[in-house]
């Protein structure tokens, strides 16, 4: 029997949006344009082209939020452990205009800034410049508590690309309770406005918990990104940081399969969904990895592992140990951290350990860590 | 041609080829992470999907549909009998329409019928088709893997209507090379094949949830009987979510080495031509 079915192919996953996108990213950032053009010809050879999210500052922040997973790297946690903050070397302003150059060698073109709270970073400004906001899409992640009308024109007009903005719940009460923040909510939604009338790309991003998906306030949440026009970004709550222990925040493949069921109706996504004309997979190391304040690399940003120190050791080379490593590199379509128990175990066994025997500082380094678990060949 | 030299116990307990030396898997011993529901077996249903989607002849009865698969069960050699230990899909299709070439069929015939099958059972799910890479069709790109013994089952397609059992989880974490390369030990049994597009799109037009699973994730079906011009690409069917999806791929980890993963699942085949 003959049907008929569109195949896509290529760019396969661009909307009209992305692609639009794309092409004034052509006259914008003409090297971005190319870096982008360059990863879609040879993405099936198995080229790769990661965010780099960068966490900044010791990850200071203003906020004391629920499911932080970044609270061990604080100095104020460090300090109520430890009696001092993190006294490995952190990196400078030329540390990271290098890490831009080898990004920028290897075809990256995405930093995300993040914390704690980026924007609370003084020399913010000098980091965007030394990334180079012409050779690189610069986002930032925000809990909008200081991105008023100033800051996100401040932003737009020093290169940078998109905001991404965090509200953990559509009911006001709910965001601040789990911001520990009264107040933060407004912000939030003031903050919308104020990206768009910056030009910025916007998006949202929210943290769900087992169950929330299926939730009257998630409907509503949604409903009202449809009519602001803006993309709702959804991470899954990992049992890490102040989550450790937190097993019945842990999502399941079912309301993993209601978030994919819900892309098709709203402009809804996770990390793993389709995108770049890469099919929806965990995207540890390939999609995403992030760069402690002391230079080590995490193939992503809700684990305590690394994969080596950007500082000592080239990107390229780090990228590629971690693309070996058994659990981070091979095709898989979960979350690993967020769904995959046995991983889920390793990790925070191997995090444990560490803690109570070696050091308070985190990410454990690889040799105690990735490298245990084994490479594929 | 190398030969087990013991032919028992080729398959696990839930029928899962043993590895041989020089197979390239994720695990020598799976965890299944990565599994599968038998489906209860209907072969009126699946007939009649297949009738319905994929042009089956109205001729044949469930009756001879499930009578030709149960002698393959029966008749099969003993070595192979521990594929039935895992998850086996009966599967009919109809003899191929004048398409000579591979891609134009899958492309033209078989994923649309995929598609029609699954959208009418879920219609508020959806089927995509997705080619990565250079390549903006399958049309004139396929060819039968060598070592895959494919050219049997689809000289079978050309002449006429074929059934049989689909085996999904066989070669589960065996790279695409080894799905290959492991059909030289395997006895010689006749419609004992590699699995590629038409039989396993067969078995979806005929089982169209079976990678539906509410707790668990499924593997992912390669079709390694059929190989790419760019040799730097695979093809499977793939669940997202509930979601069916068709992919031609990269198999690439990086450049230089190929993909080993604990959810790709190369299947096998076991047919016979089935008179209308």
């Amino acid at each position: 029997m003959k049907t008929s079915i569109d195949i896509l192919a290529k760019a396969a996953a661009l909307t009209l949006t992305e692609g639009k996108k794309r092409q004034d990213q052509s006259k914008l950032r003409p090297r971005v344009h190319e870096k982008i053009q360059n990863f879609f010809r040879n993405m099936s050879k198995g080229v790769i082209s990661p965010i780099l999210r960068l966490k900044i500052n010791r990850s200071l922040c203003n906020f004391k939020c629920e499911h932080c997973c970044e609270e061990p790297y604080m100095s104020r946690d460090l300090l109520a452990q430890t009696g001092e903050i993190d006294p490995r070397p952190q990196m400078t302003l030329e540390d990271y205009a290098e890490l831009s150059r080898q990004a920028d060698e290897y075809g990256i073109f995405r930093f995300v800034l993040t914390g704690g709270e980026a924007i609370l970073d003084k020399n913010l400004g000098d980091l965007i410049e030394a990334l180079d906001p012409m050779k690189h899409l610069i986002i930032l992640d925000t809990n909008a508590w200081f991105f008023d009308k100033n800051k996100a024109q401040w932003f737009a007009d020093i290169g940078g690309y998109k905001a991404q903005i965090s509200l953990d719940s559509y009911v006001e009460e709910e965001h601040d309770a789990f911001r520990n923040k009264p107040g933060s909510y407004k912000r939030a939604i003031k903050a919308i406005q104020a990206s768009k009338d910056a030009g910025l790309e916007l998006l949202l991003s929210t943290c769900i918990v087992k169950d929330r998906v299926f939730s009257q306030e998630f409907q509503d949440f949604l409903e009202y990104c449809e009519a602001e026009d803006a993309p709702l970004y959804v991470t899954l709550a990992k049992p890490v940081g102040n989550a450790r222990g937190h097993d019945e925040w842990v999502c399941t493949k079912e309301d993993v399969d209601r978030l994919k069921y819900l892309e098709d109706k709203y402009n809804v996504f996770t990390h793993m969904t389709p995108s770049y004309g890469l099919p929806g997979k965990c995207i540890t190391v390939k999609g995403i990895n992030t760069v402690n304040h002391d230079g080590e690399i995490v193939p992503c940003p809700y684990m305590d592992l690394s994969i080596g120190n950007v500082m000592k050791i080239p990107l390229a080379d780090i990228l590629d140990c971690g693309l070996n490593n058994k659990w981070l590199g091979p095709y898989r379509d979960e979350c690993i951290i967020g769904e995959n128990y046995d991983f889920i175990k390793f990790h925070n066994e191997t995090v444990a350990k560490h803690l109570k025997n070696d050091s308070p500082l985190l990410p454990v380094p690889y040799e105690k860590g990735f490298a245990l678990n084994g490479s594929i060949d | 041609m190398v030969r087990n030299a013991n032919k028992t116990g080729l398959f696990d307990n839930k029928g899962r080829r043993k590895p041989i030396n020089g197979m390239r898997v994720y695990n020598e011993i799976p965890n299944w992470y990565y599994d599968l529901k038998t489906p209860e077996i209907n072969f009126e249903d699946i007939l009649v999907r297949s009738q319905k989607y994929s042009g089956v002849s109205k001729t044949i009865t469930s009756q001879a549909f499930e009578s030709a698969c149960t002698t393959l069960k029966e008749t099969l050699d003993p070595a192979l009998k521990g594929l039935f230990n895992g998850v086996h899909i009966p599967f009919i299709c109809p003899q191929s329409v004048a398409e000579n070439d591979l891609g134009t069929e899958l492309e033209k015939i078989a994923i649309p019928s995929v598609s029609v099958s699954f959208k009418s059972e879920y219609p508020d799910l959806h089927f995509k088709a997705i080619l990565q890479g250079s390549s903006t069709r399958l049309s004139g790109e396929l060819s039968i893997a060598d070592n895959s013994r494919y050219d049997k089952f689809l000289n079978a397609h050309s002449k006429g209507t074929v059934a049989g059992w689909y085996f999904p989880q066989a070669l589960q974490e065996y790279d695409i090379e080894s799905q290959r390369k492991q059909m030289e030990s395997l006895p010689l049994q006749d419609g004992l094949v590699l699995s590629g597009g038409i039989d396993t799109a067969a078995a979806l037009i005929g089982t169209p949830g079976l990678l539906i699973n509410k707790d668990t994730y499924p593997p992912i079906l390669c079709l390694s009987a059929l190989k790419h011009e760019d040799d730097k690409l695979m093809l499977c069917f793939k669940a997202y979510g509930h979601h069916l999806e068709f992919w031609c791929m990269s198999q690439m980890l990086t450049s230089e080495i190929t993909q080993v993963s604990e959810q790709w699942s190369g299947g096998l085949t076991l047919f016979a031509p089935i008179i209308g």
